[in-house]
């Protein structure tokens, strides 16, 4: 069960509620189906939460943005504008401020950014609060005029409850339908990389701050779509949605809603706002606390139970049920029979939890690191003497030489150096990087990578230029994404288009053993697989230049193998490669020279040595 | 939070230039209060306590409540900030720590948990809001009137941000927090009970937390949606100084006291839209600069 058939599933269950609700005039009273109406938008806002969510941005400013839409709109048609002209004015307006919050966020990780749009949510309160009266003021804005449709001929389509009820249900079921392919699909798979991890998404040219606002401007439509609607069923604009409870319930929704993604957001924000609208009073319930902020509390609540554990336990037993088995939690307790499959997907089978207890087929390997276990029974060793067929591994450009002089290694700006670098790599030649822990190797690779982006540094220079690549030394792949995404985007970052750049990331899914695994999200793999993964992925980036970080750290023998005959194959491409390693054996099968990073506060400054014949 | 400011009177003379910068300088304490007790709380946990200014403001309208009811000043002031204190730890324990570290959801619990408790306040405390007595009166100085309680809450401010600066520096809970704050992986590994430490600094920020509200109780009668504003601004100083050292959030909060004050006394209702508008820019920047 990936976020994919996940999201597909809910999709489904929208349709079919949407057309239960339509029949909701059947036995629904006028007021009662502006409480319907008010719930469907309030599905709608959850729904611009959890695409909002998706890129990294989880937001407590939507219900203020629907907030905006809705004063914009009620004023422009009190103050004579067609109705669904006032509408999109709205709309707009929700967008460009949902634009200014990314832009304003732009900078922050995402817990930043839920009190940043929380404080945001607040001033736009405080802003309605400080209007005139005839401008909406504390009291509200009212009589809004209702939804209607101006006609040719200077007539006008009045929609009653019902008529509002079902064009609201159309045109927010479309909208969320939309939404939910777009990030099913491969624009949707690009700001879920950039959600999942924005430092891999700006290494691979994916552009984070682009995609983050192409995200947030749908976010900010679909917010004001439920905003506009919410305003015109009811006929009032209010400044409760400016508040700290209003702003709570649609990000705990897209959050609940978790792999289901915006569909399955969207039902439960509009089922939560329907329990709290009308549920809980017609059971009598008056407070305190009021039925909508316990409505609201109790998803709270439904958050904290099923989230933290969502992966090492109610997916677990969904894997389980599809025959595609894994447990990945502390804590988790899997004890398998000999012979069973822990998790299968192309022969790989995988238990990883630290905690965990996993007994595997003997003869199998087991592979471990910092208490993740993976037994991988089926994949064979790649038989010797039989090499690999690489696809094409020439990097995009003219091969460079890597010039650094004298780099020192600071973890942050303004602290001491580490260590200090000085090498010459020529191009298309690896260079091995060795040192203890705390020499600085993995800050040494990223500094590196940082200032060739930046073209800051005279002291660390790329002849004749081209793009430099960071492998890293944890994960791999973009955690919400699937390993086709993962490829499919990575092939695009790295210049190729349509069906090539297809071809080219099935090509690389095949001679790195991970077609079974297309499917599935990167973060559920196993630690060996997810490596593949990453080798693939950056691989299709087709640098110039590779900044290895321990690429085989905890990989088993047949793993490290296939790895240490990638980077060969793409050095003799015409790739330079760093490679930090502490498996200096290893190291010397492919490196033509080795720098040995020495602690300053420990030792002598750095030598570069030719490695060992 | 500006005190009495007659916005008719558009005659600025030096005593109303000293009268404002009394009411910015209390203010400030205020926020610098909530601030450090914010920046306390994301230093054990790395959450964003979002619900800290309505664990406050429980604190300080029960307090006041037993004030108005015959209890002694002190021993109600106490109460409150027990119950401040107590609130926030409890949030800790029951919205963040089953958050497991996915600090965006803790975030978004922690304002649930918030409304939650803003409308337990509401019905428990009847009264629209409620002031808590502190020392009276008033000084007349050139044109300007400054109020006593405004010197106490500016004073009480810098006793308590001082006081924290000593807990962190030279206390075995200081020196906790300081390793958690560093990684709570590698505090584990010298035998740091993250998981205690990180519920006192918790009761620590709400603790605070009460005592500005209790203080802002003391100048206008508090009411249960003042916590949230308290809390928010206090935040955004100690964002703006993107938690940095307590003098830094001790100078973002001046910054957003600062302009409070001189936004409401130029522009009336429109100030706190300004005041919110500069604080945003603050968390911006001054988080966005940390990174």
């Amino acid at each position: 069960m990936t976020r994919i058939s996940a999201g597909r599933w809910w999709l489904g269950v929208l349709v079919a509620a949407a057309l239960v609700a339509a029949l909701a005039p059947a036995w629904l009273g006028d007021a009662d189906l502006g409480d319907v109406t008010v719930a469907l938008t309030r599905g709608a806002l959850a729904a611009a939460a959890a695409v909002a969510l998706a890129v990294g941005r989880p937001s407590l400013a939507v219900a203020g943005l629907g907030g905006v839409a809705g004063y914009a709109s009620g004023y422009a048609a009190m103050h004579g504008w067609a109705v669904p002209v006032a509408m999109l004015a709205g709309i707009g307006l929700a967008v460009l401020a949902s634009l200014v919050l990314g832009l304003l966020g732009a900078r922050l990780g995402a817990a930043a950014f839920v009190a940043l749009t929380l404080v945001a949510a607040l001033a736009g309160g405080a802003l309605v609060d400080a209007l005139p009266d005839t401008l909406g003021g504390a009291t509200g804005l009212q009589p809004v005029p209702p939804f209607s449709v101006p006609l040719l001929g200077g007539d006008t389509l009045a929609f009653g409850p019902a008529g509002t009820l079902h064009v609201a249900l159309l045109l927010v079921t479309a909208a969320v339908v939309v939404c939910a392919l777009v990030l099913l699909a491969l624009p949707g798979a690009r700001w879920r990389a950039i959600g999942g991890d924005a430092e891999r998404s700006r290494d691979a040219g994916l552009r984070p701050l682009r995609g983050t606002l192409a995200a947030l401007a749908v976010s900010g439509a679909l917010a004001g779509l439920g905003g506009v609607f919410a305003v015109h069923a009811t006929g009032v604009a209010t400044p409760s949605v400016f508040s700290a409870d209003a702003a709570v319930l649609p990000l705990l929704a897209a959050m609940v809603a978790a792999r289901g993604g915006v569909a399955a957001a969207a039902l439960v924000g509009a089922g939560t706002a329907a329990v709290g609208l009308r549920v809980l009073p017609a059971l009598g319930w008056t407070g305190p606390p009021g039925a909508e902020a316990l409505a609201t509390g109790v998803l709270a609540v439904v958050a904290l139970l099923v989230l933290p554990g969502l992966r090492g336990r109610a997916w677990a037993v969904l894997r389980r049920r599809d025959g595609d088995v894994a447990a990945d939690s502390a804590g988790d307790e899997v004890a398998a029979e000999p012979g069973a499959a822990l998790r299968r997907h192309g022969g790989d089978a995988a238990a990883d939890g630290a905690g965990g207890d996993v007994a595997a087929e003997p003869g199998t390997a087991l592979r471990r690191q910092g208490g993740d276990v993976a037994a991988d029974s089926t994949r064979p060793a790649q038989p010797p003497g039989e090499a690999t067929t690489w696809p094409d591994i020439r990097p995009a450009g003219a091969p460079a030489a890597l010039l650094v002089r004298d780099f020192a290694v600071v973890p942050e700006p303004g602290a001491a150096p580490l260590s200090r670098v000085d090498m010459a790599v020529p191009a298309g030649t690896v260079q091995g990087l060795v040192g203890p822990n705390g020499a600085g190797k993995s800050t040494a690779l990223r500094g590196i990578a940082a200032h060739l982006r930046r073209a800051a540094d005279p002291s660390v220079r790329l002849d004749p230029g081209g793009r430099a690549v960071l492998l890293p030394q944890a994960g791999g792949g973009w955690p919400s994404c699937t390993v086709d995404e993962t490829l499919r985007l990575a092939a695009r970052a790295g210049g190729l288009h349509g069906r090539a750049a297809d071809a080219a990331a099935a090509e690389w899914s095949g001679a790195l053993d991970l077609g079974d695994a297309g499917g599935l999200l990167c973060e559920d793999l196993a630690h060996g697989t997810r490596r593949r993964v990453e080798m693939a992925r950056v691989m299709l980036l087709r640098p110039v230049l590779l900044l290895c970080d321990e690429p085989l750290a905890g990989l088993d023998g047949a793993d490290r193998a296939l790895v240490l005959d990638c980077l060969r194959a793409a050095a003799a491409a015409g790739m330079t490669l760093v490679v930090a390693e502490h498996d200096r054996a290893s190291l010397a099968r492919i490196a033509t020279a080795t720098t040995e990073l020495r602690r300053l506060d420990l030792e002598p400054p750095a030598a570069t040595e030719p490695a060992p014949a | 939070m500006p005190g009495d400011v007659d916005h008719r009177a558009r005659c600025v003379s030096g005593g109303t230039i000293l009268q404002l910068a009394l009411d910015g300088l209390a203010t400030s304490g205020i926020y610098a209060l909530v601030g450090l007790g914010v920046q306390v709380a994301y230093a054990g946990s790395r959450v964003i306590h979002l619900g800290l200014g309505d664990a406050a403001i429980f604190g300080a309208i029960a307090g006041a409540a037993l004030a108005e009811g015959g209890v002694p000043a002190p021993l109600a002031a106490v109460v409150a900030l027990l119950v401040a204190g107590l609130l926030s730890a409890l949030m800790e324990r029951l919205l963040v720590r089953p958050a497991a570290g996915r600090v965006a959801l803790a975030a978004a619990a922690l304002v649930a948990g918030g409304t939650v408790l803003r409308q337990a306040v509401s019905a428990l405390f009847t009264h629209a809001a409620y002031a808590f007595p502190v020392v009276g009166g008033t000084w007349r100085i050139g044109g300007g009137v400054l109020q006593v309680s405004d010197a106490v809450t500016a004073g009480v401010a810098v006793v308590g941000a001082a006081a924290l600066g000593v807990v962190l520096v030279r206390t075995p809970l200081g020196a906790a927090l300081r390793v958690t704050a560093g990684g709570a992986e590698a505090a584990e590994s010298i035998g740091v009970d993250t998981r205690r430490v990180r519920a006192l600094a918790f009761a620590a920020a709400g603790v605070l937390a009460g005592l500005a509200c209790l203080l802002a109780a003391g100048r206008v009668a508090a009411a249960p949606a003042t916590g949230v504003a308290i809390g928010l601004k206090g935040l955004c100083a100690a964002a703006a100084a993107g938690f940095g050292s307590p003098l830094l959030v001790c100078l973002g909060a001046a910054l957003i006291g600062g302009v409070e004050v001189a936004a409401t006394f130029v522009l009336g209702g429109g100030g706190e839209a300004v005041t919110y508008a500069v604080a945003l820019g603050a968390l911006a920047v001054g988080w966005g600069m940390r990174r």
